[in-house]
């Protein structure tokens, strides 16, 4: 008997000492964790694999972007709304349509490690005409117009990224006026699946179909007579 | 039977949202992308097709997805409620169509039977154009009372579940269903 009362309070401090020791680690594992949040900007690695970033860029990335979080069929602009950030696709697919009465006219789908924006908004300062919207439950990082201003002169390297990536998007803007050219439904459909067939598997066909402007029976159709 | 508890509201909607995006993802990468032949061949036992299946649950869709909507826009109760107590009739329904719970074979009414000459392709575009149109009803109930407001369902105007019970019943009757096309892929060679 008399151990076991000898026994209790050392019990009890190894457990108040075993539970101090714990909070503390947790608080340390709390802000290690929350300290690899901050140097860890996926928006930053995109850019890398483009060019090389020097750390003081990407210190300048992680603080002026963010986080954003947009779910399946929601809307991230409207028409005669400005929008002043550039969206890195990081995790999704959004896509622009434009509305011609009751008809939607799909003008681009973009999947995850593009970049996009109403470019409309960002150099003719317009509004935009387009809605873009999320076809999966989508992750962003949007940073703003100004910053990204601000960073073209703090970090001059900052503009062949900028140069680079506006070559990859006039190419892809031709790609989309070429197939909007196309005079058969055929010939849009066999080009688009030449060169985008895995869209396929990740957006229902009605968004397809507005893109290459053709009815959903006809890209039926098509497909059918493809798979024969 | 199980009886259900009391339940938060937010958990129920985000819970069944998540089932809806699965049913959506699987209808996208999938079944739109199956030729014809496949999906309206009969199940190997001579049940139904997949395009049966599916057309099966539009049937239903064509029904609850305007009486949910009215529902929402005639709102009754407190849209400041955040709890939901499943009603038993409602918690019968759903726990019927579990798949889990019971292998039953249940004998579908005449109107809610497709016949197995279909367009396979507009009958799998439907069923995302609903599965997509569920998903935003799903997300305006979040500011409805899912306790206090009601659906009539679609065998009697007289009998209206609770909102939260509906989409519990719908749910689950189109996994029920989705279940049974996927058995016939998984048999079908491609």
């Amino acid at each position: 008997m008399p151990v076991i009362v000898l026994d209790l309070p050392c019990y009890n401090c190894l457990t108040i000492f075993t539970q101090v020791i714990r909070m503390l680690t947790h608080k340390i594992n709390r802000t290690t964790s929350e300290k690899e949040k901050m140097i860890h900007s996926p928006l930053a690695d995109f850019i890398r694999t483009l060019y090389p970033l020097g750390k003081k860029a990407e210190q300048y990335i992680i603080q002026n972007s963010f986080h954003k979080k947009i779910s399946r069929s929601k809307y991230l602009l409207k028409p005669g709304e400005f929008c002043s950030y550039y969206y890195y696709i990081h995790k999704g697919v959004l896509r622009a349509f434009i509305k011609e009465g009751k008809k939607e006219i799909t003008t681009w789908i973009n999947p995850e490690n593009e970049i996009t924006t109403s470019i409309r908004s960002m150099s003719r300062n317009e509004p935009s005409l387009e809605y873009i919207q999320a076809l999966e439950n989508s992750d962003l990082y949007a940073m703003s117009f100004e910053s990204m201003q601000k960073m073209y002169t703090l970090f001059p390297e900052m503009n062949t990224v900028a140069r680079m990536l506006l070559e990859e998007y006039y190419a892809a803007s031709e790609e989309r006026s070429y197939i909007s050219r196309l005079p058969s439904a055929e010939k849009r459909y066999s080009h688009f699946n030449a060169t985008r067939p895995e869209l396929v598997n990740r957006i229902p066909l009605k968004y397809v179909a507005s893109y290459l402007g053709m009815s959903e029976e006809t890209l039926s159709r098509l497909r059918s007579k493809k798979s024969m | 039977m199980k009886q259900m508890k009391a339940m938060s509201k937010f958990k129920l909607l985000s819970s069944l949202e998540q089932e809806v995006e699965k049913h959506l993802a699987e209808a996208v990468s999938v079944f739109q992308n199956l030729p014809e032949e496949t999906l309206l061949k009969p199940a190997p036992d001579g049940g139904w097709s997949m395009a049966q299946c599916l057309a099966h649950l539009n049937s239903y869709g064509r029904f609850y997805l305007p009486a949910i909507t009215y529902a929402i826009n005639h709102p009754a109760g407190n849209a400041t409620n955040e709890k939901f107590k499943s009603g038993w009739l409602g918690n019968y329904f759903t726990q019927m169509m579990q798949p889990g719970n019971s292998t039953k074979k249940y004998k579908s009414p005449k109107d809610h039977s497709p016949t197995p000459d279909l367009d396979a392709r507009a009958v799998v575009a439907e069923f995302i154009q609903q599965q997509e149109q569920l998903m935003r009803c799903l997300r305006k109930a979040k500011a409805t009372d899912i306790n206090a407001t009601r659906v009539p369902v679609s065998i009697s105007k007289w009998i209206r579940l609770k909102l939260g019970d509906t989409f519990r019943f719908l749910i689950a009757h189109n996994e029920r269903h989705m279940l049974q096309a996927k058995r016939h892929l998984i048999l079908c060679p491609l």
